[in-house]
């Protein structure tokens, strides 16, 4: 198919592969650290494992819904003015960034909850009665126990943040999502873009899930026996 | 946490300053075809004349904003009305600087073969938003199937139709949704611009489906789709020479051939 298209839109869609890539690794450099601290940090209050301050948690709690609840066409066009008055442009990467991160961060969150939530519960009481302190409850146990979850959860993280870049051409910020629909299906003369823009997306998809199950698979406590 | 947030400014920031550019190029916002195909059409002729045009392309609702900022010089997305609109929200400053095409408008059908053909009580399917309605509305009453209220124009509702002997019963939709709405409908009656009808599958770009075309006059040229810019910068001599190339028998040439289907030049 892409022998199909001619040279200009091959650098097009060159072009738009790299905007998106460059889009889903920064923000995913952003938000996988921040969206697992959070994520810690909810999960591990619930659990009870530290006690103080829980309405903090709450209302963590709460914003991280309130973000995940915006939908992210508006998200974005709310992004605008804030990102003009701080880093003073309205346009293309940056307020992209700002909006692929809040969500980004919002559902790593969650999903880092949810993964951490299911351990199972006695891990505490045994780490307690081993003596362990917090840090290696979190490094021996938690950490342990959950890598194989986690990895599963940032996969799919990634993945929605490649489905949420597919509309930031709208604050043009450019990608395969404005090869596909706005230069793909709006145009008239657009259809063989519009359906190898999403081939693109559907192999970045497919290569992400590959190496988070390889990854996943290989750091299983479970499976691997030790 | 607050360390983190500082963290990801400085990251930002450095960011932004890699990616800020010369103050040289001419910055043009586009959106929709045929605008990104007719900015390239002329952007090694502006280069000949020491002009670098620089096309930022994202969704024509949000590109007055830059423009409006001064991140871009001008953009080719709108006509007057959207303009007004932007310009009374924000009390700003953008002006018409060179109208380029005006697109066309038409009632379309696949059952009737004339006006007269159109039954008591038929379903039309008009635009929804509140330029392209009245729009549609003055277009019937030209054609003289309903009568609008003495004196509105550009501002008519369903509400201003004084007289509808066909009693047509309207359904408003968004532009891009019309099109689909009137197929499932039998394919009897719809307002639709060219660029957003469709056949079941692919774009209609014949006039075999369409009833009647909007006639171009005094008050259906104030919709042509222009190049807007601000006021302080509509006499900068390279937004001059950039309106000379954008007017060129080269563009107008090419807008005929390639997209002569759904819209005529406005120069």
């Amino acid at each position: 198919m892409i022998v199909l298209l001619n040279a200009a839109t091959q650098s097009q869609l060159i072009k738009a592969a790299g905007e998106t890539l460059n889009l889903l690794l920064m923000s995913a450099l952003i938000s996988l650290p921040i969206g697992t601290l959070i994520g810690m940090v909810l999960a591990l209050y619930e659990k009870k494992v530290f006690k103080q301050s829980r309405w903090i948690v709450r209302l963590l709690s709460i914003v991280v819904s309130i973000i995940r609840s915006i939908p992210f066409v508006l998200l974005m066009v709310i992004i605008i003015p804030f990102s003009f008055n701080i880093f003073g442009t309205s346009i293309g990467f940056i307020p992209s960034l700002i909006a692929l991160s809040f969500i980004g961060i919002a559902t790593v969150a969650r999903l880092v909850e949810q993964a951490i939530i299911d351990i199972n519960p006695t891990l505490y009481d045994l780490a307690h009665s081993m003596g362990a302190s917090k840090f290696q409850l979190f490094k021996d146990f938690i950490f342990i126990e959950a890598r194989s979850s986690l990895i599963l959860a940032f996969t799919s993280a990634l993945v929605s943040l490649l489905a949420y870049s597919s509309v930031v051409y709208i604050i043009g910020g450019g990608g395969l999502g404005y090869t596909a629909i706005q230069i793909g299906y709006y145009s008239p003369v657009g259809q063989t873009l519009m359906w190898v823009s999403t081939l693109i997306m559907i192999v970045i998809v497919q290569l992400v899930q590959l190496i988070g199950n390889v990854l996943a698979n290989y750091l299983n406590k479970k499976k691997r026996g030790f | 946490m607050k360390k983190i947030f500082l963290l990801i400014n400085v990251l930002l920031l450095g960011l932004l300053s890699a990616c800020a550019s010369d103050d040289d190029t001419l910055k043009i916002g586009v959106n929709f075809y045929p605008m990104p195909e007719i900015v390239d059409l002329i952007k090694d002729d502006l280069l000949t004349q020491g002009i670098k045009i620089e096309q930022v392309q994202m969704d024509y609702n949000v590109l007055n904003t830059p423009l409006y900022n001064g991140e871009i010089d001008g953009n080719m997305i709108q006509h007057q009305y959207f303009m007004e609109f932007f310009n009374q929200a924000n009390d700003s400053n953008l002006v018409i600087a060179q109208p380029i095409y005006h697109s066309k408008f038409a009632l379309y059908s696949s059952v009737y073969d004339s006006l007269e053909d159109i039954p008591n009580g038929t379903t039309i399917y008009v635009p929804e938003d509140v330029v392209n309605l009245p729009r549609a509305l003055i277009l019937l009453d030209a054609l003289e199937l309903i009568s609008l209220s003495a004196g509105v124009d550009v501002f008519a509702t369903l509400d201003d139709i004084e007289s509808n002997p066909r009693n047509l019963v309207f359904e408003p939709r968004s532009l891009g949704t019309t099109s689909s709405a009137y197929h499932s409908d039998g394919s009897k009656l719809a307002i639709m611009y060219p660029t957003y009808a469709r056949d079941t599958n692919n774009q209609l770009m014949d006039d075999s489906q369409v009833l009647a075309y909007e006639e171009l006059n005094d008050l259906t040229r104030t919709y042509a789709i222009s190049f807007v810019t601000r006021a302080n910068n509509l006499n900068d001599p390279r937004i001059q020479t950039f309106i000379e190339y954008l007017t060129s028998q080269k563009v107008r040439t090419w807008i005929e051939e390639n997209y002569g289907w759904a819209a005529t030049p406005a120069f």
